[in-house]
């Protein structure tokens, strides 16, 4: 039994935030917003949401508030909010405000009797007015892909859900330039998949075969600048790296084999921004594969051996092509190498970062390179990291919040 | 209605006026053979007053919503003024009577209190204030005694018809989660006033004289119209403003 001071102020609505409720929104971004509500008072009352433009209530569960909702004295409900960063242009910084109806078949809000959160608990939204960046994370376990937000403050990991599945034991992903194809590499399907994109909420739909042929084992998967050829790295070294031309529609096509005597079960791949190198990462031989690359072919390949290479899987640049991440299966970290700018080759530099890696999977660099992505197999979780754009070092990882991860593998940022 | 009441007040104190002046023509009339009968007499009477700072009350403002308006205890201070404008006649051999209009104001008493929600303790969620000024016209009549002594003491008192306006009201969340309802609105209205007083007077010169008193007036009813949307009853009301003041008064006569 609750008792009350008489004559002590007391919110005749109690409404406690569940979830954040204060953020940045990008204009493609959604967020879900939930408060408990409590009546307070010793009567009974019909309440109802004061309108609050670019928000929605969601009535569809149970224990949701419904559109006007009826709660005894100490009966509780859960008001859901969805935001669609859409429909919000400017910044929501007061509610929700729960007021009694009218009553006598008027619905609308009574003003003469409401609440609000406390003032550090009520909604806080800024728009950004700009695209946010979506996080692609692949289940190797499961053979699902994930879907989260990125957060524009602090990189984290949110809202995240499958968007895709039916995928065998995927490994690597790229998406084209024009954010239309996603394509994914599946590891014992010998096989690429490729969704299509939607370029507002990131989801991914039509996921099919790619139709590509010549594929054995493919664990890393590289897009040219200008999205006309698809490379993919086969841990099978007869395959060595595949070249397929990309169709209108996405599908692969003429697709044909490359091969080095530097190959040594080739893990992950990827490509410089102009197009005309490839890095392989090699995991037997634990050394990294530059190829010089003009349309399907492959040139001559420098077999590069550095410290701390052990077991490297994936391999990533930085958007300046200034830093290579290699994330070591072997010793579960991540070696940062400068390149050099005339040759493109790994500088013999390469230290060990931050980053808890573990798996069969890649880093990712966020679009700002501010922010870097490293899965963990081990514990399921995939950390974020703070990027020192000049120096490419990996500092404070922490848990990115992402949620419904197993055995996370391949990461993207777009 | 507003409009209508201060028709009302305007005609009562024309004529106020002009029976003043009638009696004045009428004293004036009287010097022509003598002594005088009635002389006129100014009086300006200023000094604080204090008052109750409102009462209590409760009622719905919507068919499911009431609220009790929770007055505040303590005094409300207001300043006080008044013109007395007289003629004045020697009734006994030791007495004099003023006899004349008083047009008093009464200044922005700022009445408090709490709001309890749907009239429960445990929803004591707001502070209300609002202001109050008063006007009036009266016959006022004096009685001055001792005429011989260093002071004269006085008894006074009057009848007339007053203006009440409300205004002002607002009210401001004790706890921030709670929302203000719609302010009550401003008001006026006509109430029959009175006053009652005692103090002594002192002649200074022929013509001029002080005096100090205290002085009880009942400025009658005010109360607030309802607030935009309200469905039930008006804003929050006083039946009386009750007022007492130090006063202070200077006094000339012919």
């Amino acid at each position: 039994m609750i008792v009350y001071d008489a004559n002590a102020a007391l919110p005749k609505f109690n409404i406690v935030p569940i979830t954040n409720t204060a953020f940045l929104l990008p204009n493609n971004f959604t967020e879900t917003v939930q408060y408990q509500v409590t009546n307070q008072t010793n009567l009974t009352r019909t309440l109802t949401m004061v309108p609050i433009a670019g928000i929605t209530q969601l009535t569809n569960q149970a224990g949701y508030c419904s559109s006007q909702f009826t709660l005894a004295p100490q009966q509780s409900c859960i008001l859901t909010l969805f935001l669609d960063g859409a429909l919000i242009s400017s910044v929501i910084s007061n509610g929700p405000k729960i007021c009694k109806t009218y009553g006598q078949g008027n619905l609308n809000p009574d003003p003469f009797y409401c609440s609000l959160p406390s003032p550090n608990d009520m909604l806080a939204v800024t728009p950004t007015g700009t695209q946010g960046q979506h996080a692609y994370v692949l289940n190797q376990d499961t053979g699902e892909l994930i879907l989260c937000q990125v957060n524009p403050v602090g990189g984290r990991l949110e809202l995240c859900h499958v968007t895709a599945l039916g995928f065998s034991f995927p490994e690597a992903l790229a998406i084209n330039p024009a954010g239309t194809y996603l394509y994914v590499a599946n590891v014992t399907g010998n096989s690429l998949s490729v969704c299509q994109v939607n370029g507002t909420s990131g989801e991914l739909s039509g996921c099919t075969d790619s139709g590509g042929t010549g594929f054995i084992a493919p664990d890393g998967v590289a897009l040219s600048p200008d999205g006309m050829i698809l490379y993919a790295s086969n841990g099978d070294n007869t395959a060595g790296v595949s070249a397929c031309d990309v169709t209108g529609s996405g599908a692969l096509v003429a697709c044909v084999n490359n091969t080095d005597v530097t190959f040594s079960t080739p893990g992950d791949m990827t490509i410089n921004n102009s197009g005309t190198q490839v890095y392989v990462t090699n995991l037997i031989s634990n050394t990294i594969s530059v190829c010089t690359v003009s349309g399907k072919t492959l040139g001559h390949c420098n077999n590069q051996s550095e410290t701390g290479f052990d077991v490297p899987e994936g391999i990533t640049l930085d958007s300046g092509n200034l830093f290579a991440y290699i994330a070591n299966n072997g010793t579960n970290n991540i070696s940062l190498c400068s390149i050099n700018q005339l040759t493109g080759y790994l500088n013999n530099d390469c230290s060990i970062t931050d980053g808890s890696f573990d798996g069969f999977g890649n880093i990712a660099m966020d679009g700002s390179g501010s922010f870097a992505y490293v899965p963990n197999a081990g514990n399921n979780k995939v950390y974020v990291c703070n990027a020192n754009v000049n120096s490419g070092d990996l500092t404070r990882c922490i848990d990115s919040g992402g949620s419904g991860f197993h055995d996370p593998s391949g990461v993207l940022i777009r | 209605m507003i409009i209508l009441n201060r028709r009302i007040i305007r005609l009562y104190v024309v004529r106020s006026l002009v029976c003043c002046l009638f009696f004045l023509g009428q004293a004036f009339a009287g010097t022509m053979g003598g002594e005088p009968i009635w002389k006129p007499i100014v009086a300006l009477d200023l000094g604080p007053a204090w008052t109750n700072s409102g009462q209590t009350q409760t009622f719905f403002l919507q068919p499911d919503l009431q609220n009790s308006y929770q007055a505040n205890s303590g005094l409300t201070p207001l300043f006080d003024a008044d013109l007395f404008l007289a003629l004045e006649k020697k009734i006994m051999a030791n007495m004099l009577l003023d006899l004349g209009v008083d047009i008093a104001g009464a200044g922005n008493a700022k009445l408090t209190g709490n709001i309890w929600e749907d009239a429960n303790p445990i929803l004591n969620n707001f502070t209300y204030a609002y202001n109050v000024y008063n006007v009036h016209v009266a016959f006022k009549g004096k009685l001055i005694g001792n005429l011989e002594r260093f002071v004269a003491p006085y008894l006074s008192g009057s009848i007339g018809v007053g203006l009440n306006h409300a205004y002002n009201f607002t009210s401001t969340p004790i706890i921030s989660q709670e929302v203000p309802a719609p302010f009550f609105t401003s008001n006026t209205e006509v109430a029959l006033t009175y006053s009652l007083g005692i103090g002594l007077q002192k002649a200074l010169t022929t013509n001029w004289q002080v005096a100090i008193g205290y002085e009880f007036a009942d400025w009658g009813n005010n109360q607030l119209s309802r607030a935009p949307g309200q469905s039930l009853n008006e804003g929050i009301y006083m039946n009386h403003l009750y007022t007492n003041q130090l006063q202070f008064s200077i006094i000339y006569s012919r």
